[in-house]
C-alpha cells in the first residue's frame, strides 16, 4: 500500500514536470517565431521597470552625493594648505569644471538634435543586461511616448543601437556592440561599404573585399542602407586592418565612438515607419 | 505566502543586478544572484512550487536580458530539473556542496547558452571569454553561502517560525539515507509533496 502511494507521488511529480515542460514548449512555439513581447511580458516590464527606474534614481543620487563628498574632501585638504582663502575659489573651480563638462556634453547632444531631421526623444537608461552574452539596456520611454520597435537610438558620440521591444512606458534597446547587431556602414574617406557587427566589446567590419584600400583611423559612418539608421551617423573609427592570404574579405576591427559602459542618456530617432514595421 | 515571498525576493535580486551592479566598478563583476535563488529552489522547494517560480524567473530574465524570447525559461528549467534529479540521488543539499553546485550549474548553463546561441545564429560572433566567466564564477562562489543562509532562514521562518540553516548540518541534510530522529517517519526526499 505504502509502495503504491510512493509510486503515485513519484508519478505525480513527473506529471507536473511534464506539464511544465509542455507549457514551456507551447510558450516557445508561440513566442520564438514573433520575438515580440506579449501582454504578460509588457505588464512585467511595466512593473519591474518602474522599480528599476526608482532604484536607478536612488543609485544616481547616492553616487552623486558620494562624488560630491569625495570632491569636498579634496577641496578641504586643499583649503588647509591655502589657509582657507582658496576654499571658495577651489569649490568654484570644481563647480565650473563640472558645468563646463556638462555644457560640452549638452552641446554635443544639441548639435546632434539639430543635425537630426526626424523628431527625436531623450530617454534615460534604467536597467542593464545582467548577462555575459548579451548587451541590452532598458530605457524609461515606451510606446505611449511614441517609441516603436526598430527605431534607431543614438547619443552625442554616435550610434548606440536600436529599439528591440517595447511596453507602454519602457523599452529594451539592443546595443550596437551586441553580437546580434548588424549595421550597414560606409567609410568616410574611401567610401567602401560593409556591415558592422558587434562582438560584445567593440565592432567588426565585415564583407569588405581585399582589393579595397582601407586605412586605420578612417571614420565609419552609417550608410543609410537598410532603412533603420539615417545616413552619416558616426559609429567609430577603423582600429586594425588584417589581410589574410585566404578568403575574399579583410578582417577589420572598429573602435566604437560610444563608451557603452558609461551611457546614461540616449536619443531615440522617431521615424514614422521603422524597418521592422515595414516587414 | 512562501512562494510569494520568494517571488518578491527574486524580483528584488533581478532589480539589484540590473541597476546597482552595473553602477559598481567593473572588477566587482555582475553576480547572477537570481541564478543562486534558482539553485536554492531546486534543492529546497517542493517540485511544483519550485518549477513554477523558476519558470517565472526565466520569463522575467527574458524581458531584461538577451533577445531570444524563451531562452531563459528553458535554461532555468533545465538547470532546475538537473539539480532536482541529482539531489534525489546524492546529498548535494548540504552547505559544503553549495558552492561547487552553484559554480558547476552556472558553467553548465553558460555553456548551453553559448552553444545554443551559436547554433541558432551561426552568423553572429560570440566570444567565449574565460577571464569574464571566471570572475563571475568566483563572485558567485563568494555569494553562494551567505545567500543560501538568507534563503534557508526565510524558508525556515515560513515553515516552522525558526531558522532552518546550520553550517554543514547533517541533521537537515537532504541525504535520504540519513538516520531519522527517533519517533519520526523516514522521508524519501525533502522536496516531495505531502
Amino acid at each position: 500500500m505504502r509502495k503504491r502511494t510512493k509510486r503515485n507521488r513519484k508519478l505525480k511529480s513527473y506529471l507536473l514536470f511534464g506539464l511544465v515542460f509542455t507549457l514551456v514548449l507551447i510558450f516557445l512555439v508561440s513566442t520564438v517565431g514573433r520575438q515580440e513581447f506579449s501582454a504578460s511580458h509588457k505588464l512585467a516590464l511595466e512593473l519591474v521597470g518602474g522599480l528599476q527606474s526608482g532604484v536607478t534614481r536612488v543609485v544616481s543620487a547616492v553616487r552623486g552625493g558620494w562624488d560630491g563628498y569625495v570632491a569636498l574632501w579634496g577641496v578641504r585638504e586643499e583649503n588647509y594648505r591655502l589657509r582657507g582663502e582658496l576654499q571658495q575659489a577651489q569649490a568654484d573651480l570644481v563647480k565650473y569644471r563640472e558645468a563646463m563638462a556638462n555644457n560640452v556634453r549638452l552641446e554635443k547632444l544639441l548639435n546632434l538634435k539639430k543635425e537630426l531631421a526626424a523628431p527625436f526623444l531623450t530617454a534615460r537608461i534604467v536597467g542593464r543586461d545582467p548577462s555575459q552574452w548579451f548587451n541590452t539596456v532598458i530605457i524609461n520611454q515606451g510606446t505611449s511616448d511614441g517609441v516603436q520597435m526598430g527605431m534607431p537610438v543614438v547619443s552625442g558620440e554616435g550610434v548606440v543601437g536600436q529599439v528591440r521591444n517595447t511596453s507602454p512606458h519602457f523599452a529594451k534597446i539592443l546595443l550596437a556592440n551586441d553580437p546580434n547587431s548588424a549595421i550597414d556602414v560606409l567609410l568616410q574617406e574611401s567610401r567602401v561599404q560593409g556591415i558592422v557587427k558587434g562582438n560584445g566589446k567593440g565592432f567588426d567590419l565585415q564583407y569588405v573585399l581585399k582589393n579595397n584600400e582601407v586605412k586605420e583611423g578612417e571614420i565609419v559612418l552609417t550608410s543609410g542602407l537598410g532603412g533603420v539608421f539615417p545616413k552619416g551617423l558616426v559609429l567609430g573609427t577603423v582600429a586594425k586592418v588584417v589581410r589574410n592570404r585566404r578568403g575574399m574579405f579583410q578582417q577589420i576591427e572598429v573602435a566604437s565612438a560610444v563608451n557603452f559602459e558609461q551611457l546614461e542618456y540616449l536619443v531615440i530617432i522617431l521615424q514614422e515607419k521603422s524597418l521592422t514595421e515595414e516587414e | 505566502m512562501r512562494s510569494l515571498c520568494f517571488l518578491g525576493l527574486g524580483v528584488l535580486l533581478l532589480v539589484t543586478q540590473t541597476t546597482i551592479f552595473p553602477a559598481l566598478p567593473a572588477w566587482i563583476g555582475k553576480p547572477d544572484l537570481l541564478f543562486i535563488l534558482v539553485i536554492f529552489l531546486a534543492l529546497r522547494m517542493p517540485v511544483f512550487q519550485g518549477a513554477v517560480l523558476t519558470l517565472f524567473f526565466g520569463l522575467l530574465m527574458d524581458i531584461f536580458s538577451g533577445i531570444f524570447l524563451g531562452l531563459y525559461p528553458v535554461m532555468y528549467l533545465v538547470v532546475f530539473t538537473v539539480v532536482q534529479l541529482i539531489a534525489r540521488q546524492l546529498a548535494i543539499g548540504d552547505a559544503a556542496y553549495q558552492i561547487p553546485l552553484v559554480v558547476a550549474s552556472y558553467l553548465f548553463m553558460n555553456s548551453v547558452v553559448f552553444m545554443g546561441t551559436t547554433m541558432l545564429e551561426p552568423d553572429e560572433i560570440m566570444h567565449w571569454s574565460w577571464p569574464d566567466l571566471l570572475l563571475r564564477l568566483l563572485i558567485l562562489a563568494v555569494m553562494a553561502m551567505p545567500l543560501f543562509f538568507i534563503f534557508d532562514w526565510l524558508m525556515g521562518w515560513f515553515d516552522q517560525g525558526r531558522p532552518r540553516w546550520s553550517p554543514f548540518g547533517a541533521a537537515r541534510s537532504v541525504n535520504r539515507f540519513a538516520t531519522p530522529a527517533r519517533g519520526r517517519r523516514p522521508t524519501a526526499h525533502p522536496n516531495r509533496e505531502d
